[in-house]
């Protein structure tokens, strides 16, 4: 069974990308709209091995969302920041809040792909 | 338009100086009309200064307005020096500030749904373009996955490869010709034998026949010695014609052994004849297919390795595609960093017309000056979105550039 990612963005051109790169590489790819539906997402789904998120998004932003699951102890699996931001204050902020990694937009394919394997095999 | 071509209009709306914007013909050249006849219509409450026409600065006259000193360009920046507020839309400014408030909302608003448009084109058309894409790799891998099946059962990885199965059937014809060979061997041996023994089995008749003459003669010599006896002779006569009739018997026998043993003595040659021949044959098919074995070994594995060398090409190539894939999967992601540029000029044009009516109502108060590069540092400052954006950059360490990747 290949192993699930979710991707949460509200760039449907960014999630079509993303989808693209990893189901190539064999995973499996299911999709969110932004924070808040990737919330519910990551709880529900048991079998998610991976998170790749956007943060600015409408509604609940990239941030927001992992913060939520730091204070419900933190994410069961690897969080990837995935945005046009690279400030090292919001970098930091993400790696307290549990983030295991932060790609700058617009990203290498087979980066992503790299850094979605090493997580996804250390987790 | 640019942003010093809008200042540039309202440069001229100011610098009509003593004269009404309406009684003049050349008041606005034509390509500034943001909106035909309507700047003709203001009225003549604009202030009288004397402006620079090829510059859009505005210097307020002693007296003017509240007389408030004049503030250098760069204090206009925000956060810096509190500029006097423009009044809120809901109130009623004037009309030319009203007339500039609706331009701009209108003009933002076509930029806007340009821009909206844009987007939504632009990201249909890259959606469109990943999923072609995406088709053709998956075709290309499929294609990939069932060549190097097909190849791997050719190539013998398995017991169902073609070359393995030929070099099993030549062992084993080469195992079966042994057997015959062994087998024709031996029945050259035996048919040997079977020459030797049908050789004296003739010798033995011959001997026979001796006896048999023998026992003839002593049976003529009971018979003439029966009839010299006379009636005391008659026990001998019958002896003798038993003799003699056994004798017959005994001939007759050896004579059909005789027979056969002759017909042996012609066929077996002629079967051992045969079976050397047989078996030089075999020999002579066992060393061509020793010889044409070894040319099918040679072949396979020739075979083999190059139906290695076409696999290893193969992962290579599909190794090509999914290069070439997120290459391509790289340049599509041009659409949301410019949708998200695109959508900072509605941003821009906002605050330009927060800027333009703040200086407007400004002016028209002399409660401030601006000097010829106003608007110049507005559009510097506005292109660097990180100082408007309040976030506090953490000194000695630099932002990831785009591409970047970094694991916790």
């Amino acid at each position: 069974m290949s192993p699930k990612v979710l991707i949460v963005d509200d760039s449907a051109t960014v999630r079509q990308q993303v989808r693209l790169a990893l189901t190539q590489a064999g995973f499996d790819v299911i999709e969110a709209n932004d924070g808040l539906e990737g919330l519910d997402k990551i709880n529900s789904a048991s079998d998610i091995k991976a998170v790749i998120c956007d943060v600015n998004m409408p509604r609940m932003n990239g941030l927001e969302m992992l913060e939520r699951c730091h204070t419900q102890g933190g994410p069961r699996m690897p969080v990837l920041m995935l945005t046009t931001e690279g400030k090292p204050a919001l970098i930091q902020k993400a790696k307290e809040y549990g983030a295991k990694g932060w790609i700058v937009k617009p990203f290498k394919a087979d980066l992503l792909v790299a850094a979605v394997k090493q997580l996804t095999r250390a987790a | 338009m640019p942003l010093r071509g809008v200042a540039r209009v309202f440069s001229r709306w100011f610098g009509r100086g003593s004269r009404p914007a309406s009684d003049t013909e050349d008041s606005v050249p034509p390509e500034t009309d943001l909106r035909s006849g309507v700047m003709r219509s203001v009225p003549p409450f604009l202030p009288t200064n004397d402006l620079d026409g090829s510059a859009f600065g505005v210097e307020a006259t002693p007296g003017f307005g509240m007389g408030a000193a004049p503030v250098g360009l760069d204090a206009l920046a925000e956060n810096e020096v509190p500029v006097p507020e423009a009044p809120p839309p809901s109130e009623p400014g004037t009309p030319l500030l009203e007339l500039v408030r609706e331009t701009f909302t209108q003009c933002r608003n076509n930029v806007l749904s340009r821009i909206q448009s844009v987007n939504a084109m632009t990201a249909r058309e890259v959606i469109a373009v990943g999923d072609s894409l995406q088709a053709i790799v998956g075709r290309a891998q499929a294609q990939v996955g069932a060549t190097r099946d097909t190849l791997k059962g050719l190539s013998g990885q398995g017991r169902a490869g073609v070359a393995e199965i030929i070099e099993r059937q030549t062992q084993m014809v080469t195992t079966h010709l042994s057997t015959i060979h062994a087998a024709l061997e031996q029945q050259t041996e035996l048919t040997r034998q079977a020459l030797v023994a049908s050789s004296g089995i003739a010798a033995i008749g011959e001997q026979v026949s001796k006896v048999a003459l023998q026992t003839r003669l002593l049976s003529l010599n009971a018979n003439v010695e029966a009839a010299r006896l006379g009636a005391n002779g008659a026990g001998f006569e019958v002896i003798a014609s038993q003799m003699r009739r056994l004798t017959d018997e005994i001939d007759q026998a050896n004579r059909q052994i005789g027979q056969m043993a002759q017909a042996l003595l012609v066929s077996l040659p002629q079967i051992q004849k045969h079976g050397e021949r047989l078996n030089r044959s075999a020999e002579a098919f066992s060393k061509d297919l020793a010889e044409n074995s070894s040319q099918v070994y040679g072949a396979t594995a020739h075979l083999k390795t190059s139906l290695e060398s076409v696999l290893a090409r193969g992962d290579h190539e599909a190794g090509l595609i999914l290069q070439g894939s997120y290459e391509a999967i790289s340049h599509l992601q041009f659409q949301d960093p410019t949708a998200q540029s695109l959508l900072i000029i509605d941003a821009d044009l906002a605050r330009l017309m927060e800027r333009v009516t703040t200086l407007l109502e400004a002016s028209r108060t002399g409660s401030v000056s601006v000097t010829n590069h106003s608007f110049e540092n507005l559009e510097a400052a506005e292109s660097h979105p990180e100082l408007h954006a309040g976030e506090v950059v953490s000194l000695g360490s630099e932002p990831l550039a785009t591409g970047d990747v970094m694991l916790f």
